[in-house]
């Protein structure tokens, strides 16, 4: 049996520094420095985006949207869970290992 | 005969044009004309020389392409336009058309084959100004376009919608403009000599026999569309990224499929106004 990933995205996450993100219209664009990529969140997405500041775990952060949508928080941590899983595998997001990375790409203390 | 020379001076991009056959000299020369000037100290040498079965570029002495006759406009556009983005400096170079009418710029974001070159010239025919077919810079200060007014081409479809461009050349000229033709901005409308920012980015698609239509999307995906069709951007990064999120702010965004010209052209003239 293949050892078990632990899950990243469930742990206390920040935004990585080659991530560039701008917020337009509610959504938020976020560009990859070094690959040159970019993808689109949407209005919840962004939301989760925005809260990521290296000290609220994803659970959180799904709580937190949970209260603002009038839902049960475990509605909504599958949803980001996923959403997590595939931006650490985009390297957009990463575990925090110090402070939160400002627009700049800088950490902060 | 003996070559002639010309300067070409758009962007950042100073080089020399020479061409040793007198008729092609007259056609290149007439194609470029809002990029030429005359150029001392040029960065860029570039050669056309025009033979029996075929012709060649050199670029600063060194043999580049050599082919037919044919395809001599496509391979010099795109040496010309390699050297601007490499020379362009400081600006974002967004690979699109821009045409603008009264205070409304729009910017037509699109890989090759999307139909740019088209759609602004029959914008263009309408009664907009020529800023560019190929190329948008953009001024990171400011995010505002500025005018790359180069020799507009026109191949395939769009030729048989424009046959009154076809350039006026010499016989002995006529197999260069079997695969594009070079045509002057001025020779299709009014070509603008200022920039300024953009009001309206659509992004167009051509698909013969599609219905055309032109519809309305989020600035976020105007954004990612914008990176996408945008040639420098990782000489820009963050920077860079931020000065397209300003072009976005700054206008409406649509996408527009085109299957008809005539109909596009109405479709893109009424989200102007």
């Amino acid at each position: 049996m293949p050892p078990v990933e632990p899950r990243v995205a469930t742990g206390v996450l920040r935004i990585a520094p080659r991530a560039c993100w701008e917020e337009l219209g509610g959504e938020v664009v976020v560009y990859d420095e070094l690959e040159g990529a970019c993808v689109v969140l949407n209005e919840t997405g962004a939301r989760f985006w925005m809260r990521l500041d290296g000290r609220r775990t994803t659970a959180d952060i799904a709580c937190e949207l949970g209260e603002q949508f009038g839902v049960a928080g475990d509605l909504v941590a599958d949803d980001l869970a996923a959403l997590a899983d595939q931006l650490v595998a985009l390297r957009l997001i990463e575990a925090a290992s110090g402070g939160p990375i400002d627009r700049d790409g800088l950490e902060q203390p | 005969m003996r070559a002639t020379s010309f300067g070409l001076h758009a962007l950042g991009l100073r080089a020399t044009l020479t061409v040793d056959h007198a008729g092609l000299d007259r056609y290149l020369r007439d194609a470029f004309a809002h990029v030429g000037a005359t150029v001392h100290a040029p960065e860029h040498r570039l050669e056309v020389c025009a033979g029996d079965r075929g012709a060649g570029i050199a670029l600063d002495g060194r043999e580049t392409w050599c082919g037919e006759a044919g395809d001599l406009a496509v391979e010099l556009t795109r040496i010309v336009n390699r050297l601007v983005v490499w020379r362009s400096g400081t600006r974002l170079l967004v690979h699109a058309a821009v045409a603008r009418l009264g205070g409304q710029m729009v910017v037509l974001p699109g890989p090759p084959d999307a139909g740019k070159s088209t759609l602004v010239t029959g914008l263009v025919r309408a009664g907009w100004e020529h800023l560019s077919d190929e190329l948008a810079p953009v001024d990171p200060g400011t995010a505002e376009i500025a005018p790359y007014p180069r020799a507009i081409g026109l191949e395939g479809e769009a030729r048989f919608l424009f046959p009154e461009l076809r350039p006026e050349v010499e016989a002995a000229v006529d197999p260069y403009l079997a695969r594009r033709w070079l045509v002057a901005p001025s020779a299709v409308g009014r070509v603008a000599t200022a920039g300024g920012p953009a009001t309206l980015l659509v992004f167009p698609r051509h698909e013969p026999r599609a219905e055309t239509r032109l519809e309305w999307i989020r600035p976020a995906h105007a954004l990612q569309e914008l990176v996408t069709n945008t040639v420098n951007l990782g000489a820009h990064g963050r920077p860079g990224f931020r000065t397209l999120a300003r072009v976005v702010r700054g206008a409406r965004c649509a996408r527009l499929v085109s299957g008809d010209l005539a109909r596009a052209v109405d479709e893109v003239t009424g989200a102007a106004r």
